[in-house]
């Protein structure tokens, strides 16, 4: 490999790859709970061109490839002896096209960095990733996450407009309108099938998002936090399932919590919300979810304890000393549709239950955030990282709870990476899995990018 | 922060609250937007930068998959300010530099401390200041003040001070007799505060210069010992916990907290207007780890005429001077290139001089102005109030 490193500081300069060994272990893991996975090499290309000479050469040495955004990732997506992209040296770019509402912005940008930039220029994005606020454009769009916005805009995927990615063939496209040359990025579906979707979600295995294009919106300057609490899970899903149905332009974000879990007699539920918009809009969307909260039994309105985004960023994750010291958290959120929420809380219960988790200092905790038409709900584990025993369990429980979930109430995880490639419901995609496997092996016949991630064996 | 003992085996429960997050490589706020955390990841883009890597690279040294290193060794002084701000950002609020000290013990003990390290390190141990000169600067400013070594009121000049700014010292002290207060100064018999061997991982020999100094304070037959370097004060405040026997019957306090006072109490008069635009830089040891934020900036709100202006990131957010503790003497060029940035946010806000209260900051500053050949007038922050005695 000696020749690989070589080869790679003539790229990029000797000063931008490090084969420090405790340079790798900064890079052998992100907010999961596998075991560190030591990276060959850190390297940290300065454009596009250099991108491109890095996967040339991982092909010509059959050495994977892994792009470092925010290094939050929940899912594993460390692979042994790959070549870590790290994307800091890149220039970051955001340029707002107020033709066509879209900005088109490097994906080492973060989330909280565009949401700045755009904000000082009237716009907003939608949604913020929940991937905290180190996480990149790029890790948003590969991991295809939910977050604050989605209760309106939906995932990211759906804001995504257009592309730009190296592929593992070294080959530059450009998805959407931004295919044909000089016609700009402003429309997601224009010659041919949508392959913008190919590389969303796809966890990076199809090549390097280097540029995404997506929607804007003029931020508005009417905003409303409203806060109730709930003594009943269902009259809680039915707030939340008969808000959504509403389709309001004004709901921001909507975050349904349990106080105490498994749910019994005793726990309250709060729900949370905010409102964006203009000021008729966010008056109507009150007036509505008003109404529904009273109808459907709320029992008192109450302060959020969400009041900006940063607060919910913050809350909804890595704050994990509220819950005792050491804790890890470990969340398992997918899609379903609200109305299956009571099932899944009394599933996940029973598993919880099951699984006696309390004895291996590991915390359960229920929450569901609104995405346009269904819910992301997240059950999440938080577990003892000093103790082993707690950290074994999680990892048992998660796989007890996905799958049953899976079988029982319907739900649809599309976080998997490396942590899950071999639970059940992945195994059960029939046809669809060998034809996104056979369409891996056509774009990336060398399997230099994240292999492992999404297929287990890795081929 | 205390650091009773520093030691990586007993740090493993602070390390295992980071949730490897990322929060410490950047941050947001309302009204504020997006912004670094941490001023040499921002320069470097590593992420053995970042308060994250510290904890990564501290677990694999405790699970036996990392060995100390040489190269380890000069990595975790080139890079760490020790500013506390990916404390500060932490959603759990892991105690970085505690694992930073933790990590640099171990390389000392070792006998891996860096050649310039060692240097700063072998003047301490000769010359008890990190310049490595003589102790007839001690004197020589002990004369000019013209105090007595016993009092009420001890001023601890530290060594930047009295090595570097001497005028300083005897602004102050002109401010604490004007106040009426009786004023000592040990002379010869004030050491080095023992800071440096705090962060460069020799806990015993820290000790060591506290136990001397605590001495000589309590010979002094101080009640309150004055510290106008805000490491100084920071490390003089440390001592009690640091101590078998404590460091009890004295108070520490910093300059601008007693000044504070003095001038809200009427004993210190400011009469002649200082027409300038300044903005407040936070010395890390000053706000972040002691958290004085408020008094600095009441002083300068006194001066008649003087108009004080924020930078964006002030107070808890302030970036860094890139002093550091020993960041200074080991990483000089990434140390001016950090103080740069944070001169470019005092132009961005509109100042015409930039106002600290620590000798470090203000060499880093200096030293930064030359290199760059940029011009931004530095006060220091009593040098401004001397200006508006009456």
């Amino acid at each position: 490999m000696e020749e690989l490193i070589s080869l790679l500081k003539d790229v990029v300069g000797a000063g931008n790859v490090s084969v420090e060994d405790f340079e790798k272990v900064c890079y052998s893991r992100g907010a999961n709970a596998d075991l560190p996975q030591e990276p060959l090499a850190i390297v940290r290309p300065r454009s596009k061109e250099d991108i491109v000479e890095i996967v040339r050469l991982a092909n010509r040495f059959r050495v994977p490839i892994m792009v470092y955004g925010g290094g939050s990732n929940v899912v594993g997506a460390f692979s042994r002896g790959c070549i870590v992209l790290e994307q800091s040296g890149i220039p970051k770019k955001i340029e707002v096209d107020e033709e066509s509402f879209t900005v088109t912005v490097s994906s080492n940008v973060t989330w909280t960095q565009l949401e700045s930039e755009l904000n000082r220029k009237g716009w907003m994005a939608a949604p913020l990733c929940n991937g905290g606020i180190s996480a990149t454009i790029g890790g948003g769009v590969a991991l295809c996450n939910n977050g604050v916005r989605s209760a309106r805009f939906g995932l990211i995927g759906d804001q995504v407009v257009g592309l730009e990615v190296i592929l593992p063939t070294a080959e530059i496209i450009r998805t959407g309108s931004g295919a044909y040359p000089g016609a700009g990025n402003f429309v997601r579906y224009a010659w041919g099938p949508d392959l913008t979707g190919l590389f969303i979600g796809s966890h990076g295995l199809f090549g390097v998002i280097t540029e995404v294009t997506l929607k804007i919106y003029e931020l508005p300057e009417e905003s409303m936090y409203l806060g109730y609490d709930f003594d009943d899970i269902h009259k809680l899903t039915r707030v939340m399932h008969g808000i959504l149905r509403k389709r309001l332009s004004a709901l921001e974000w909507m975050l349904a919590i349990a106080g105490g879990f498994p749910v019994t007699e005793e726990t309250t539920f709060v729900l949370m919300m905010r409102l964006l918009g203009a000021k008729e809009e966010v008056e109507y969307a009150r007036r509505v979810v008003e109404e529904i909260s009273l109808k459907e039994g709320r029992v008192s309105g109450i302060l959020p304890v969400v009041k900006n985004t940063r607060d919910l960023v913050e809350w909804s994750g890595p704050n994990t000393r509220i819950f005792g010291e050491n804790m890890m958290l470990m969340p398992l959120c997918s899609c379903t549709p609200a109305p299956r929420f009571p099932k899944l809380a009394e599933v996940y219960g029973r598993v919880v239950g099951e699984l006696n988790l309390d004895r291996y200092d590991i915390i359960p905790t229920l929450t569901a955030f609104g995405c346009d038409n269904v819910i992301v709900a997240s059950p999440t584990l938080y577990y003892n990282q000093s103790k082993s025993f707690s950290w074994a369990k999680a990892l048992e429980a998660s796989r007890r709870i996905v799958e049953e979930l899976a079988d029982k109430v319907g739900f649809a995880p599309h976080y998997v990476g490396r942590t899950k490639t071999s639970y059940r419901p992945f195994q059960k995609l029939g046809a669809y899995y060998e034809l996104v496997k056979r369409i891996k092996k056509l774009l990336d016949p060398n399997n230099i990018m994240n292999p492992g991630q999404l297929f287990i064996p890795a081929y | 922060m205390r650091l009773v003992k520093v030691d990586l085996e007993k740090l493993k429960g602070e390390m295992y609250n980071c949730v490897r997050c990322g929060y410490c490589r950047e941050m947001v706020y309302p009204q504020m937007g997006s912004f670094g955390v941490c001023p040499l990841y921002e320069m470097y883009g590593y992420q053995s930068y970042t308060g994250k890597g510290k904890v990564l690279i501290g677990l694999a040294l405790l699970e036996g998959r990392l060995s100390m290193s040489k190269s380890l060794a000069e990595h975790l002084f080139a890079s760490c300010l020790t500013c506390k701000s990916c404390t500060a950002h932490c959603p759990n609020e892991v105690d970085v530099v505690s694992i930073v000290l933790a990590l640099r013990e171990e390389a000392a003990r070792r006998g891996l401390l860096p050649e310039e390290i060692r240097v700063v390190d072998s003047n301490i141990d000769k010359k008890k200041n990190p310049f490595g000169e003589g102790e007839e600067k001690r004197v020589e400013l002990a004369s000019t003040l013209g105090l007595p070594e016993t009092g009420e009121v001890l001023y601890f000049a530290g060594c930047y001070v009295t090595y570097r700014y001497p005028e300083v010292a005897r602004a102050e002290v002109e401010l604490l007799k004007r106040a009426g207060l009786n004023v000592a100064y040990l002379g010869e018999d004030e050491w080095c505060c023992g800071i440096i061997k705090k962060f460069e991982g020799k806990p015993s020999e820290y000790r060591k210069l506290a136990e001397h100094n605590v001495e000589a304070i309590k010979a002094s037959g101080a009640e309150t010992v004055v510290a106008t370097c805000p490491g100084c004060y920071h490390t003089l405040r440390d001592y009690s916990e640091i101590l078998e026997r404590g460091a009890g019957g004295f108070e520490v306090v910093h300059f601008t907290q007693l000044l504070e006072k003095l001038l809200r109490e009427g004993r210190i008069k400011l009469e002649n207007p200082v027409k300038k635009t300044v903005t407040y830089h936070d010395p890390c040891h000053l706000g972040r780890y002691e958290e004085i934020y408020e008094q600095p900036r009441s002083v300068l709100a006194s001066i008649p005429g003087l108009r004080l202006v924020e930078m964006r990131r002030n107070r808890r957010n302030a970036w860094c001077c890139g002093g550091g503790a020993t960041h200074y003497v080991y990483n000089f060029d990434a140390s001016i290139r950090v103080a740069l940035t944070r001169l470019d946010e005092a132009e961005e806000a509109g100042a015409e001089a930039l106002v600290t209260s620590c000798p470090l900051c203000l060499t880093v500053f200096r030293n930064a102005l030359r290199r760059a050949g940029a011009k931004m007038e530095l006060y220091y922050l009593s040098e401004l109030v001397r200006k508006s005695l009456g």
